[in-house]
């Protein structure tokens, strides 16, 4: 087994090296960072100066390997915006985003699995389908749109939370809820129809066969199998959380990741957004390698070999 | 000798197509005693073994007759449930692939037997040893996607045997093995039986082993037993045309046998859409108008023979 | 001298399996130095349990995969050398039919679409002769020409494998390899199928290779069998004396594991125990580990095929065999009363 983690090791770090390659390439081609940056009205000795003080004045290639040197030293340069070294603008907001999506993690994967257990083995029963009709409702909301509806009604007509800021714990709930009722919902569906696909396999069969009461055959026969797919549908759903920083983020105003890459893109604050995005990519990653090794430790199939 | 299990008149559904899958089937099986069903698919022959374990899948349910046990148990008291164990056709489908040989066998023994820690370990040994798996112990740690067709099967023989069961149903246990792994599991389930006396309910749709295992066959056809009898006296002298022509279409090694196995015209009807009367009409050489009516009723044949048939062959 | 039809020389197949990125890749000899040669209009066996490489044995006869040694010839020419344009010919000319008729059938094609799509692909007739042709083969394997607009799940399994049947047979062509064909299906089924085949047979002057782990079905539709363990051909001839008097152990364990319908052969000792052991030997007979008859000569020397009483087999102490086997099923079935 260290075999294949080694081997997934080194594909993760390919697919790293890769990205950082294609953001550097992307986003030099998609416009001149000084015009951006600077009013139209900027002299071409402003914009000569502005490309000189960023190195901008270098070749493509030469820029390319100064980026990736600094990279690995954790250096990603200055923002644009306010001149603070990038590494420090970015990671202040990892907390943030931390905090909010590993609670709507657990959360939804409280909600969601149960969910989504009941459902299944209460098959085609009124419970299954007011589930499954929840989830449909809950998945189908874009999240953003949810996080709107949230504000409209606990903070503007109920007055009971805050809508915006991140000063408090109050503060946190309802982004915390928007990111979660979205994914439960997904989950309680991956859930039931992962569970249903075992409960139909003929081990499970033989197991009722030998009267072992339907609890036990549910908790200890058929979720270790439903286990095994499940990690990798949970990898999507924690690359989706951190995906859906973006979107969300900004709604509450939650000075996280999500809203620092969107302020940065606006503001055309390059630096900054190279960083967020090597880092998503990096999670990403991450979570991936966490799902493959998850994976083979759940499988005695590649457990074992 | 009384019957250790008697089923009458049992009929199985599922209301939701309006299918019988069983329509009124009855049999008795001695304890101790081999009882073979022979049939094509969809006959219902493991339908029968589901109903008489007690575990019909959902959304199928018995409407009508009755299966009953007549036994002592093992403390000489008579008791309701005897100890009943099941093995099926696809062993390495029936175990489950994230637990260990070991689990499974000590977590049957704990349930039957409520063996704990290193004394269910030892039985589980024993066991594995009795079914005729060398290195035993390595293999309690091991999973079945580990090993081949032939040793799961005995896994699972093993597993049945921690139930330290009365009635052991096997449905189709040798049918996704190779012949000569085949030969091995017969011989063991021969010495099983004649070690623990306990009684055999064998389904299979090869008559060869049916007529190595039974004492008695019943032939089964669209949810129906068309023919009971000992085993002998149906291979040797068929009286329903349906079992006279099964017998006649499977193929032997006999150099000597020169006919081709003889093919039954017509197929199998589907269950929603039977004939009326005796099921078997359209395909039979020998009907008359009756037969298009009313399903047959048993006729004896012999003491212990019957055949559901207007026009049972002559001996 | 004629060129042979099928021939099979030196070939074989070693399958590598890799079980993790840095690991030793584990080496399967699937097929070990098989000579087979086949006429025109010949029917030949290739029976053997699993593990004994006779599907893969079909693929390489087929050109499906290519041998690690050796190599096949159809009509004189050798698949190696085969150019694209021969390759369409070789696939006209040949057909496989496989075992699960609904795996082999596309759900989203009606049966009449899919038996007649060889014609149309090929250009051998337009869209009104492949009607009618599908038409009459459809009634040729038995089934009534109306069920071409009917799709592969509105079928039974016998059905569908007629269907398969009459795919494989509509272009015509002169080999067709059988892999478990009639595995999956119902007894009588199989003997439908079985009359089907042997009635095509003699029309189409067909030449086959029907591969199969079924020792009863068999004898009904080949004239020779070859008998394979582990990759090798262990005994092969004319099917009525192999059957009479096997000259191979392993052979003879074969046909006395089949069970017998004679319900007074009860409680016989297995005749072999254990199981198949896939690690390749350095030296000596592959059967060795599993034979009762084994001597020290077996460890050391390979036995070759060599002719024994009118067939090849492959056992040092072939002669030594006599024809009744000791304490096994009886070969013969009772005669049952009709």
């Amino acid at each position: 087994m260290t075999a294949f983690i080694l081997a997934r090791l080194i594909r993760a770090l390919a697919v790293l090296l890769f990205t950082v390659t294609l953001v550097f390439v992307v986003l030099r081609l998609s416009g001149d960072p000084a015009q951006q940056m600077l009013s139209d009205n900027a002299g071409p000795e402003a914009l000569a100066a502005f490309n000189a003080k960023w190195g901008l004045d270098r070749s493509i290639p030469e820029q390319y390997l100064y980026y990736v040197a600094n990279v690995l030293h954790g250096d990603f340069g200055v923002s644009f915006a306010d001149g603070r070294d990038v590494f420090t603008v970015v990671s202040e907001r990892i907390p943030k985003t931390l905090v909010v999506t590993i609670s709507a993690f657990i959360l939804s994967i409280v909600i969601g699995v149960p969910a989504g257990i009941i459902a299944a083995v209460r098959r085609e029963s009124a419970l299954d389908k007011g589930v499954m009709a929840a989830a449909v409702l809950g998945y189908s909301v874009p999240n953003f749109l949810l996080g709107l509806v949230f504000i409209f009604v606990f903070a503007v007509w109920l007055r009971v939370l805050p809508s915006s800021g991140s000063s408090t714990w109050n503060h946190a709930i309802l982004p915390v809820a928007t990111f979660a009722l979205f994914n439960a919902a997904a989950v309680a569906r991956f859930m039931r129809s992962t569970l249903i696909d075992v409960l139909a396999q003929p081990y499970i069969a033989a197991a009722r066969a030998d009267g072992i009461p339907h609890i036990e055959i549910v908790l200890r026969h058929a979720l270790p199998n439903a286990a095994i797919p499940m990690v990798t549908t949970l990898g999507f759903v924690a690359g989706g959380l951190l995906g859906g920083s973006a979107l969300i983020e900004p709604v509450f105003s939650w000075p996280g990741l999500g809203s620092g890459f969107v302020n940065a893109t606006n503001t055309g604050d390059l630096p900054v957004v190279q960083a967020m995005i090597v880092l998503f990519t990096a999670f990403m990653v991450a979570i991936n390698l966490i799902v493959d090794v998850l994976y083979a430790v759940l499988n005695p199939k590649i457990r074992k070999h | 000798m009384s019957n250790f299990l008697t089923v009458r008149d049992l009929v199985i559904e599922v209301p939701a197509r309006n299918i019988k899958i069983l329509d009124g089937i009855s049999f008795s099986l001695q304890s101790g005693q081999t009882l073979g069903l022979v049939g094509e698919s969809g006959c219902g022959k493991s339908m029968t073994c589901y109903a008489v374990a007690g575990m019909l899948p959902r959304g199928i349910v018995r409407t009508g007759g009755s299966v009953s046990f007549e036994h002592s148990g093992q403390t000489g008291a008579k008791s309701e449930a005897p100890k009943i164990a099941m093995i099926f056709q696809d062993p390495t489908s029936s175990l489950n692939p994230v637990h260990t040989i070991g689990y499974y066998l000590e977590s049957s023994l704990y349930r039957h037997q409520g063996l704990k820690g290193s004394d269910a370990r030892f039985e589980a040994l024993r066991l594995l040893e009795r079914v005729g798996i060398d290195r035993a112990k390595s293999r309690l740690r091991a999973y079945p996607h580990q090993f081949s067709g032939g040793m799961n099967q005995r896994v699972m023989i093993a597993h049945a045997l921690a139930a330290r069961p009365q009635l052991l149903i096997a449905d189709e246990p040798t049918t996704a093995l190779d012949v000569t792994m085949q030969a091995q599991i017969l011989h063991l389930l021969e010495e099983l039986k004649a070690e623990t006396g306990m009684a055999l309910m064998i389904v299979s749709h090869d008559l060869g082993v049916i007529a190595r295992l039974a004492d008695r066959a019943a032939v089964m056809y669209c949810g129906r037993i068309i023919e009971t009898a000992p085993v002998a006296d149906l291979l040797q002298r068929p009286a329903h045309p349906y079992a006279r022509a099964l017998i006649d279409c499977m193929p032997s090694i006999d150099p000597d046998d020169l006919e081709p196995p003889a093919p039954i015209p017509g197929s199998v009807p589907l269950l929603d859409d039977l004939p009326a009367g005796c099921h078997f009409h359209p395909r039979c050489p020998r009907t008359s108008a009756e037969c298009f009516v009313r399903f047959p009723a048993p006729a004896t044949i012999g003491p212990v023979h019957e055949a559901s048939c207007y026009h049972p062959v002559a001996a | 001298m004629s060129v042979p039809f099928l021939q099979a020389s030196g070939l074989s197949k070693i399958f590598r399996h890799k079980t993790g990125l840095f690991a030793k890749p584990t080496n399967q000899l699937a097929v070990n130095a098989i000579n087979l040669e086949l006429a025109a209009r010949e029917r030949i066996g290739v029976v053997g349990e699993s593990g004994s490489g006779k599907s893969t044995l079909g693929r390489l006869l087929l050109g499906l995969t290519e041998p690690t040694e050796g190599g096949v010839w159809f009509e004189g020419v050798n698949h190696k050398e085969r150019q694209a344009q021969d390759w369409t010919a070789f696939r006209i000319r040949t057909a496989l039919v496989q075992q699960n008729p609904l795996s082999a059938l596309n759900p989203q094609m009606t049966i009449g679409q899919q038996i007649g799509e060889g014609l149309l692909v090929h250009h051998i007739t337009g869209r009104a002769g492949a009607r009618d042709r599908v038409a009459s083969m459809l009634e040729r394997v038995g089934l009534s020409s109306a069920m071409m607009n009917r799709y592969p799940h509105q079928m039974s399994g016998g059905q569908r494998q007629r269907v398969v049947i009459a795919r494989a047979l509509i272009l015509e062509p002169k080999l067709v390899i059988f892999d478990e064909a009639v595995s999956a299906l119902d007894v009588s089924v199989q003997a439908q199928v079985v009359a089907l085949l042997r009635s095509l047979r003699q029309e189409l002057e067909l030449a086959y290779v029907f591969i199969t782990h079924d020792l009863r079905i068999v004898r009904h539709l080949v004239d020779r069998v070859a008998v394979m363990y582990l990759g090798r051909i262990v005994e092969t001839g004319d099917i009525r004396s192999v059957y009479e008097w096997p000259r191979h152990p392993y052979t003879r364990a074969l046909l006395a594991s089949v069970p017998s319908m004679d319900p007074t052969v009860r409680n016989i000792e297995p005749p072999i125990k254990g199981e198949l052991d896939g690690s390749i030997l350095s030296t000596g007979c592959t059967f060795r580990t599993r034979c009762p008859f084994a001597l020290d000569r077996c460890v050391t020397e390979t036995p070759g095929l060599r002719f024994v009483a009118g067939r090849q087999t492959a056992c040092h102490r072939a002669e030594e065999f006599p024809q009744a086997i000791a304490k096994q099923g009886s070969l013969t079935r009772k005669e049952i009363a009709r």
